[in-house]
């Protein structure tokens, strides 16, 4: 039975070389807005699939690729915790979660592991503007862009996610 | 937190760091998006009605070297002889005719239709458009059945992620609820199991979505597969894959007891036909599109393949077959627009919606 091929051949060669370029980069976004790795798996997954089936007009400009991946993981992540709600899973900041104090060096293991938890307890806009913030070192103006809301709306989310997290984490200072 | 932002960058990027190892590859991502390729020109081949005008298509298909290799698939084949007449025997008290359709326009959204008056109820659901114009969604929705309850409409999103969405919304319109994933649901007769199509074959779930169990594929059919459907008594499935012309369909009977297609049958049409679009009624028939000689018609089939009858549309083209939940009455969606019933007496009734639809439930 004939295969239907990839879009083209550029399109198909560019897909994998996006795919060895990214794919390790997307995992840690997606095990950092959902702390599941087989979950994490499939949104990068789906991530690039999304991109290999797009009708070729719609593709992405050339270099801006990455960031319709990183939106489909974003996006992913959103069903993740969806699905986690309906399944009445949703993970919650382990407060009781045993720690060793922050010594000068950085975070312990259990510490970086409650923050990472507190992070993934925020509200989705929140968790997501604190991690493209924090972890992929995004400027406001283009978390603004990716999340299609304004800089200031970005600022509030950031602002009122600082304070959560400060008040979960508050025994961390 | 004075150094809260500090801490927080460093708690984050540890975190990453320590994500699990990927264990995906390229070849499976390779080979997932060209199943979706493949659904998504199923699909647009059946909104453009290629799969109705198209049995000439089909008959190129199966004569140009697209004819599945028999030997590739361990299951069971029927080759059945050409049409002949014979009577269908009735053995239901016929149902009432459900009121209301539920019917995906060639614009990728969901509608409510009331039979009598043909008139649209409300728009139930809109995932995206089939060709990708609606600015950053290429997501559509490309199945919808409604359940026994009459209540719900189970319908599915093709193709992000590949494998599909199933949702849920009330028929009397409200919001709609993601289940599971997967694609081309269907609910057993009496509402306790839905059957749909996931990328390594058929999985059993309850109606809210929650996973049983699974039936799986062959490699070379499971990439294929696109749509399921319950037998009356509950006891089997017709579960359908087809190729990317939306034409050379193949359809399998397969016990729902089964853990494979190990002991699955394969339905084959005679030379020169293409079949498709399989609705099971009554108590051990199946409706199929019936593509031959340039022409579509609707047949009736038993179980194990064989032709019982063909159904007079008075010269109109279907380009979809769907059953209500109580197996009783057959929907075609016709090419240009329209609708037809089919009461398990074979009897044609004219429903009074007469737009443009990809597909149709009730």
């Amino acid at each position: 039975m004939t295969s239907p091929e990839l879009p083209n051949q550029s399109v198909a060669s560019t897909l994998e070389r996006l795919f060895e370029d990214c794919h390790d980069g997307l995992m840690r976004l997606a095990y950092v807005l959902t702390g599941d790795g087989a979950q994490s798996a499939d949104l990068v997954q789906d991530a690039f699939v999304a991109l290999g089936t797009r009708p070729k007009r719609r593709w992405p400009a050339p270099g801006s690729e990455y960031a319709y991946l990183r939106m489909c993981v974003i996006n992913g992540s959103r069903r993740h915790w969806r699905r986690e709600a309906v399944a009445g899973r949703a993970r919650r900041v382990q407060r009781e979660t045993a720690f060793d104090s922050v010594d000068s060096v950085g975070l312990d293991r259990a510490g970086q592991r409650r923050v990472a938890d507190a992070v993934r307890g925020l509200p989705r806009r929140q968790r997501e503007c604190i991690v493209l913030r924090y972890h992929d070192e995004m400027p406001i103006a283009e978390i603004a862009h990716a999340l299609g809301i304004s800089e200031g709306s970005v600022k509030t989310c950031l602002h009122r996610a600082h304070r959560a997290l400060a008040e979960m984490l508050g025994d961390m200072r | 937190m004075n150094d809260d932002s500090d801490t927080i960058r460093r708690a984050l990027q540890a975190e990453a760091r320590s994500a699990p190892p990927s264990r995906i590859d390229w070849q499976y991502v390779s080979n997932r998006t060209r199943r979706a390729l493949r659904r998504r020109r199923q699909f647009v081949a059946s909104a453009l009605g290629v799969m109705v005008i198209g049995a000439g298509v089909a008959g190129l298909m199966l004569t140009s070297g697209d004819e599945p290799d028999s030997d590739s698939v361990a299951v069971q084949e029927t080759t059945i002889p050409p049409v002949t007449d014979s009577t269908l025997t009735v053995v239901d008290t016929p149902a009432a005719r459900p009121s209301t359709v539920v019917g995906i326009t060639r614009d990728g959204r969901l509608l409510a239709i009331d039979v009598a008056t043909g008139s649209v109820l409300r728009e139930l659901a809109f995932e995206g458009d089939p060709a990708g114009e609606v600015d950053g969604i290429s997501s559509f929705i490309d199945h919808a059945t409604v359940d026994l309850s009459r209540s719900r409409v189970v319908y599915s999103v093709c193709c992000e992620p590949a494998v599909g969405q199933i949702k849920v919304v009330p028929l009397d319109g409200g919001p709609v609820e993601f289940i599971a994933d997967g694609s081309g649901p269907d609910m057993n007769a009496d509402n306790g199991l839905m059957a749909t199509v996931s990328g390594s074959g058929v999985q059993l779930r309850t109606p809210m979505g929650t996973y049983v169990r699974s039936i799986e594929a062959p490699p070379d059919i499971a990439p294929s597969l696109r749509r399921v459907s319950w037998t009356k008594d509950g006891a089997h499935l017709i579960v359908e894959s087809g190729g990317p012309d939306g034409a050379s369909s193949r359809l399998f009977v397969v016990d729902q007891t089964a853990t494979s297609f190990a002991d699955a049958t394969e339905l084959r049409p005679p030379e020169g036909h293409a079949w498709s679009s399989a609705a099971p009624f009554a108590e051990d028939r199946l409706a199929v599109l019936d593509a031959h000689d340039s022409v579509t018609d609707v047949l009736i089939v038993d179980r194990q393949g064989q032709p019982v009858s063909t159904v007079d549309l008075g010269g109109r083209t279907p380009v979809a077959l769907s059953v209500d939940s109580s197996r009783t009455w057959i929907l075609v969606t016709l090419y240009g627009g329209g609708l037809l019933a089919i009461d398990d007496s074979l009897t044609v009734q004219e429903i009074a919606y007469n737009e443009v639809l990809v597909t149709a439930d009730w």
